[in-house]
């Protein structure tokens, strides 16, 4: 061991060892690449990756056998088959040919729009003669994915889905914890079987379901309508039940503790949430009607995240929240309270005790680039007073929708109490807070880039005078 | 557990030669913060009581002056959030200037960086280091990896196009 006598202080800034700088040409090195331990090399092809070009890792299992199951552990894992019919064909045929791969799949998206016209079940069977790209039964078919966690099925019709359900993917993919269906309804009745047969999938926990205008209807307590036991979250759009003679949600996934409905309307949405399961500890109606929710909260003990995407009586849901245990709470767009309700929430007597985290997404405001170009453009004959005039009427466009009673000053209170109570705020309706510095900061790049193609600061000594638009050009250009 | 932990403290690497560095410093290493905090339950729980240095075996003096500086630089970052982990880490490529010039050096310290990371369990600085590799990964044909990475090719050209066709589905189209 040596002694104190020959510690090293820290070294300074920069002053390591002198050595030649890395300039992309090979060397001989004691330690390479290919010295590193499986983990190392995984974390390297892991920052590799990128989602949206697999070719990156494609290319990387070609250099050696050493690095080709590592890469291919990873390129595998995820797969991604969009509506190109040719992609579902090859990355179909590498799976028939090369089992070993299915077992690496954890996650698989598939847009059922890559079968081409072949979406619909052939009524006369023979399905297993199929090839497999043939259609989504003939693909489930042959292939077995034996990891396979989460699937997501795009532009799926609910007679598909419904067969899928009952025949091929319960064998095909039997460990599926999450399914994400996107509905596409061409035309027919309203169908309720594919629901039940969610049934044969033993270990999904989480379901989302995206339907635009479908109106899936799951009718009455039909007797054929099985319970989903197992599912732990759902998202569902808000007309899939209708009201009265419908089932409620409780009947249909007892056991749910995340909800989140999309869209709800009236009388729909008051059906789903009176008959929500008592149990929830998460509930999030995105961007629906208003159904004063406050009359519904009492019915959730347990809940710890709210989100409220629409009109409330402030009055009443106040003392609800100050009782309530709930640790994450949202807003969606229409906030019908003045600021001084999200400052009780926040701060003073009334503060929600256990509250962690307020998101506020409802005051829409900012500039796009593109709308700024498209209105400040041809501007180069323009008089002073005519950009001027512009210019403020743009502003006045962009203006957020603030509420009465509700002003930018007020937001930002809001926005200092709560961080100052440990309280983290995010949002889109933080970005309100200083929205018109936000508005003169991209009118200035929108001038520069302009001055810089037209090669000329006319336009912006115009409105900025010409000391100031020096000033705007020199910090941009330099910055 | 042991008491007030002292200032500074010293390291000791694979030759034995020491390094004292400042508490805040060193703690960057979760490695070493746990012997600090007395939660390694090794050889090493006197220290901070006393004068012994922690034997670092598996690094080199030259990486480790070099894993310092680094340490010495981001020794006000805050601790990274728990959720902040794994997949979010992995999205951002984005390295810093700082860390850009500092990782500027040849491979094989580039690597023994990216080791000496791994077993000091300084996260972020393996991240440097593994995304410093895998943007000299990207954008190059494997020809050209094997060559900057002094690769010897142990495919056969039918292997390699083999792997070719089975991986043609992740092909840019």
């Amino acid at each position: 061991m040596a002694t104190d006598s020959n510690a090293h202080a820290v070294p300074a800034m920069g002053t390591g060892p002198s050595r030649r700088v890395a300039s992309g040409e090979a060397e001989k090195t004691s330690i390479s690449l290919l010295h590193l331990p499986v983990e190392l090399l995984s974390e390297i092809v892991a920052h590799a990756s990128d989602p949206d070009s697999t070719s990156v890792l494609a290319r990387l299992t070609r250099v050696c056998k050493r690095l080709r199951p590592i890469v291919e552990e990873a390129l595998y894992r995820e797969i991604d088959v969009d509506q190109d019919t040719g992609r579902l064909a090859l990355i179909t045929r590498t799976l028939l040919d090369r089992s070993t791969t299915l077992i690496l799949i954890h996650k698989l998206r598939i847009d059922m729009r890559a079968f081409g016209h072949a979406t619909q079940i052939d009524e006369s069977g023979a399905r297993e003669s199929q090839p497999a790209t043939s259609s989504p039964a003939a693909f489930f078919g042959s292939l077995h994915f034996p990891l396979l966690r989460r699937l997501a099925l795009v532009s799926v019709n609910p007679i598909l889905l419904t067969d899928l359900l009952a025949a091929e993917l319960p064998s095909a993919a039997p460990t599926l914890q999450s399914l994400y269906v996107h509905i596409c309804r061409h035309g027919g009745d309203p169908m309720t079987e594919w629901f039940s047969y969610l049934a044969r999938l033993p270990l999904l926990r989480d379901l989302e379901l995206i339907a635009y205008e479908s109106n899936l209807i799951l009718p009455l307590e039909s007797p054929e309508l099985v319970p989903l036991l197992q599912l732990a979250s759902a998202h569902i759009p808000g007309d899939i039940v209708c009201p009265a003679s419908s089932a409620t949600v409780s009947r249909l996934m007892p056991n749910l503790m995340c909800l989140s409905v999309e869209n709800g309307e009236g009388a729909a949405l008051r059906h789903i949430v009176a008959g929500a399961p008592a149990g929830l500890t998460s509930l999030s109606l995105l961007e629906g009607d208003d159904i004063a929710i406050e009359d519904y909260l009492a019915r959730f003990p347990l809940l710890e995240t709210l989100h409220i995407g629409a009109g409330f009586n402030p009055d009443r849901l106040l003392p609800l929240l100050t009782s309530s245990q709930i640790a994450r709470l949202g807003f969606d767009w229409h906030l019908p309270a003045t600021y001084d309700f999200l400052l009780a929430i926040v701060t003073g007597p009334q503060r929600m005790p256990r509250l962690r985290s307020l998101t506020l997404m409802h005051a829409d405001c900012g500039a796009a680039g593109s709308h700024l170009q498209e209105v400040l453009e041809n501007l180069n004959d323009a008089t002073p007073d005519t950009i001027q005039a512009r210019v403020s009427s743009l502003r006045g466009d962009y203006e957020p929708n603030f509420q009465p009673g509700c002003t930018a000053a007020g937001l930002a209170r809001v926005l200092r109490s709560a961080t100052a109570n440990g309280i983290n705020v995010d949002g889109q309706a933080l970005e309100c807070i200083d929205w018109n510095a936000d508005f003169d900061r991209r009118l200035e790049q929108y001038f520069v880039e302009q001055a810089v193609r037209t090669r000329t600061l006319a336009v912006m000594e115009r409105y900025y005078g010409r000391a100031e638009a020096a000033a705007i050009f020199a910090r941009f250009r330099y910055a | 557990m042991a008491a007030a932990a002292p200032a500074k403290v010293k390291l000791s690497t694979s030759e034995g030669e020491e390094f004292e560095v400042e508490n805040d410093v060193a703690v960057r290493s979760v490695l070493i913060k746990n012997m600090l905090e007395g939660k390694s339950p090794s050889v090493l729980r006197h220290v901070g009581e006393s004068d012994q240095a922690i034997p670092l075996p598996n690094v080199s003096a030259n990486v480790l002056k070099k894993v310092l500086e680094w340490c010495e630089h981001h020794k006000k970052d805050p601790e990274p959030l728990a959720e902040d982990q794994d997949d979010t880490r992995r999205k951002t490529t984005e390295i810093s200037d700082w860390d850009a010039k500092f990782i500027q050096v040849d491979q094989e310290m580039l690597f023994e960086i990216i080791l000496a990371a791994n077993y000091l369990d300084i996260k972020p600085l393996l991240d440097v280091g593994c995304k410093t590799v895998a943007n000299m990964i990207k954008g190059k044909q494997p020809e050209e990896i094997r060559k900057l990475f002094n690769i010897v090719n142990d495919f056969t050209p039918e292997e390699e196009a083999q792997i070719k066709k089975e991986n043609e589905w992740a092909e840019d189209r």
